[in-house]
């Protein structure tokens, strides 16, 4: 394995030694958070535009009312983003919608400063004309960050934790060591295997215990027992209480 | 396997593939290019008539292109990466497999860079292969759907973008002009050929950058679809695991027999950790640093410019050197006399009092002998008769203001008011004046400030007991 395994999990290493892991967000996703912002400003645009027209131009006069229109268009569009992302959400509604914050590279929010300089780089990204230089960068910097991104030090990630769709079931089997060392790698797929078994027909499962018969040195529903059992054994490798205790995450196992 | 998988979002699978196809990009350029340039130049060479339908063409034959980076991204998934000549030679069936399908009824599925592992990688045929697309597609299709919507949606104005970055730079004749043909609305004929193939090629630019990554994305949503259908992830980790396990007891057994052999585990162990050490060692926090300061220092004892100058430099040179000391000499000079000039402002206060020149406007009112009637007192008693109370008796008090100035030299300044300038005056000792500065100042402040009216009899006073008065004449 020469090359670094492809992820999206990005680890930074902070100042005080602790590596932290970003859930960075792609030009896919976040192009459609834009797609949904510029979509809301435009609304807001009309909205305010039809009540400028019906209630203001009587009331002020057309100049007037078209100067404080500018005004506003200038403020959406230069603070728009800065106002939604240096708030306590860190991200605009677009961004909430698709499940996205931004966050400063060393994990934390991002300060004001950041988000001015972020958002104000808007411009350089745009350049030649309609995110070219953005979206390129995007694609080739191991953190998805565009060009406003890697000067005010910001990364853009999934604000929600990844799903756990995983029923709590209890789990019948023996607790037992398993017979060879296992690799971390191997280890993880054992406790992987328990968690997600419940999502899996009965036939994968026991399929998928029989890989591992090499293990197990049992076929069939025998050796899913024992894959179960060693999974236990991992997850918790003394028995405290004598009996084994309900397991959260662990898998339905019938037999 | 050099991808981590384990069950993801959809769109951070989609981050996957991104990711992926950006780590080999370089060598997908180079497979790209070899293989769907070629086609590319056919497309080109059929329609150079009418190079309007190039950019609809290259869009339509977009699920040919898609098989070359999916090959080698599933295998390079596994850790080989497949070269020039293995693509080559694996390119015409992977052109021809369900080629047409692909190229008809599925061309405009929402789910093309999603279902095209399945159809191109699981060899399946047919209704089987349809089945299995719907299956995987109940997690992830409608995933698939919005990453097709995102990608198009990116490449279309990435297309735009090119264009209106490089729209600027075409040569004159090659950009059309708009205003006729919207005139003439017949926009077949009026574009020029020039402006239709340099949309093209920027199309062309945009696709090669943005279509592998889609494919990746596809790819890596198929992956994310089988990892949480079947617990794709899991069964690899066990069959690695199997695999080790089955060699592991196999060398033991061998091990058993065959004493003294140093066993083959422990020289590859060994080999690993020379090569986990190495791949350590080139992580950037083992990079050495080197920071290298150059300063430039200008060589005025060199000799190229001497080698250059002739008698003519040189002499110039010697020009501009004087030139130079002469501004230099007489920025000292206007200093110097500047400062002498304007000496009063540096040396200290009590010689400056004498030198302290006569001020020229007291209280707004302006009291240079100029701005004043030749007799002052027939003035103040002709505007008194008049009625003109006030003017007469500001001409009475400017006028006694301006002599007491001018000619008794009492140090009155600008910002004086009436009761310092009357102080002022006492202080000077003039006795006859003092007294009848104070009567006028008196009834003037009462005219000015107070509005109150002066009597016939005072003014007749002050106007014959007017003091100043140069010996043997009028002023």
């Amino acid at each position: 394995m020469a090359a670094a395994r492809a992820d999206t999990l990005q680890s930074v290493e902070l100042a005080d030694g602790v590596e932290i892991q970003l859930r960075v967000a792609g030009p896919a996703v976040r192009s459609m958070a834009y797609t949904l912002d510029l979509l809301l400003r435009i609304v807001i645009y009309i909205v305010v535009g039809m009540v400028a027209v019906f209630l203001l131009i009587s009331a002020i006069g057309p100049e007037l009312t078209g100067g404080l229109m500018m005004i506003f268009i200038f403020l959406m569009e230069w603070f728009y983003n800065v106002f939604f992302e240096a708030g306590p959400r860190g991200a605009t509604p677009g961004q909430r919608r698709m499940g996205l914050r931004v966050m400063s590279v060393t994990g934390g929010p991002v300060s004001l400063a950041q988000a001015v300089m972020r958002n104000f780089l808007r411009v350089v990204d745009f350049m030649p004309g309609f995110y070219l230089a953005g979206i390129v960068c995007m694609l080739f910097t191991k953190r998805f960050q565009r060009l406003g991104d890697l000067v005010a030090d910001t990364v853009v990630t999934y604000a929600d934790p990844p799903p756990v769709s995983t029923p709590s079931v209890e789990v019948r089997a023996q607790r037992r060591a398993p017979p060879q060392v296992l690799t971390r790698e191997e280890q993880a797929a054992l406790l992987q295997f328990m968690e997600r078994a419940p999502l899996w027909a009965d036939e994968r499962r026991i399929e998928l215990a029989t890989l591992a018969e090499p293990l197990t040195q049992a076929p069939g529903i025998e050796g899913l027992r024992n894959l179960c059992g060693m999974a236990l054994w991992l997850q918790e490798p003394e028995d405290k209480r004598g009996t084994p205790p309900p397991l959260k995450g662990a898998p339905l196992f019938r037999s | 396997m050099t991808v981590t998988l384990r069950p993801r979002q959809p769109w951070e699978a989609v981050d996957l593939g991104c990711a992926m196809v950006r780590r080999d990009f370089g060598r997908l350029m180079t497979l790209w290019a070899s293989t769907v340039l070629p086609l590319w130049a056919v497309v080109c060479w059929i329609f150079r008539d009418m190079p309007v339908w190039i950019p609809l063409v290259v869009w339509w034959l977009k699920p040919l292109y898609d098989r070359v980076p999916l090959f080698f991204l599933s295998r390079a998934a596994f850790g080989v990466r497949p070269g020039f000549l293995e693509t080559w030679r694996a390119w015409p069936r992977l052109m021809f497999t369900n080629f047409l399908p692909a190229l008809l009824w599925r061309r405009c599925s929402f789910i093309r860079s999603f279902a095209l592992p399945a159809q191109l990688l699981e060899g399946l045929r047919g209704a089987a292969a349809n089945q299995r697309v719907k299956t995987l597609a109940m997690e992830g299709g409608g995933s698939g759907a919005s990453l097709t919507f995102a990608f198009s949606t990116i490449e279309l104005f990435l297309w735009l973008g090119l264009m209106s970055g490089t729209y600027d730079l075409l040569p004159e004749a090659a950009t059309p002009d708009w205003f006729g043909i919207f005139q003439a609305f017949d926009f077949e004929n009026t574009i020029p050929a020039a402006f239709l193939w340099w949309g093209a090629g920027c199309h062309m630019i945009i696709v090669t950058l943005i279509e592998p990554f889609y494919v990746g994305a596809g790819f890596a949503l198929y992956l994310n679809s089988r990892t949480q259908i079947e617990g794709w992830d899991v069964e690899l980790a066990f069959r690695r695991m199997a695999t080790r396990l089955t060699a592991a007891a196999a060398l033991l057994i061998a091990a058993l027999f065959v004493f003294g052999v140093p066993l083959p585990a422990q020289a590859a162990a060994g080999k690993d950790a020379a090569q986990a050490i190495q791949e350590v060692l080139k992580e950037p926090e083992f990079e050495i640093h080197k920071v290298q300061t150059k300063r430039w220092i200008p060589e005025f004892e060199g000799d190229a410019p001497k080698a250059n100058s002739g008698g003519y430099l040189d002499a110039f040179g010697v020009l501009i050197q004087a030139l130079f000391w002469t501004i230099v000499i007489g920025l000292v000079v206007w200093l110097i006399v500047y400062l002498v000039k304007n000496r009063h402002l540096f040396i200290s206060r009590g010689t400056s009092k004498t030198k302290a020149q006569a001020p020229k406007v007291l209280m707004g009112m302006n009291i240079t002998r100029e701005s004043l009637p030749y007799d002052i007192v027939a003035a103040a008693r002709a505007a008194w008769a008049a009625g003109d109370v006030k003017e007469a008796l500001s001409l009475l008090y400017r006028g006694s203001l301006s002599w007491l100035v001018t000619r008794r030299r009492v140090p009155i300044t600008d910002s004086d008011t009436e009761e310092d300038c009357l102080m002022h005056v006492v202080v000077a000792g003039q006795q006859t004046e003092a007294d009848y500065f104070r009567h006028l100042t008196g009834a003037w402040v009462q005219v000015a400030y107070a509005c109150l009216p002066t009597s016939d009899a005072e003014m007749n006073a002050l106007c014959d007991q007017w003091p100043f008065v140069e010996k043997g004449g009028a002023t």
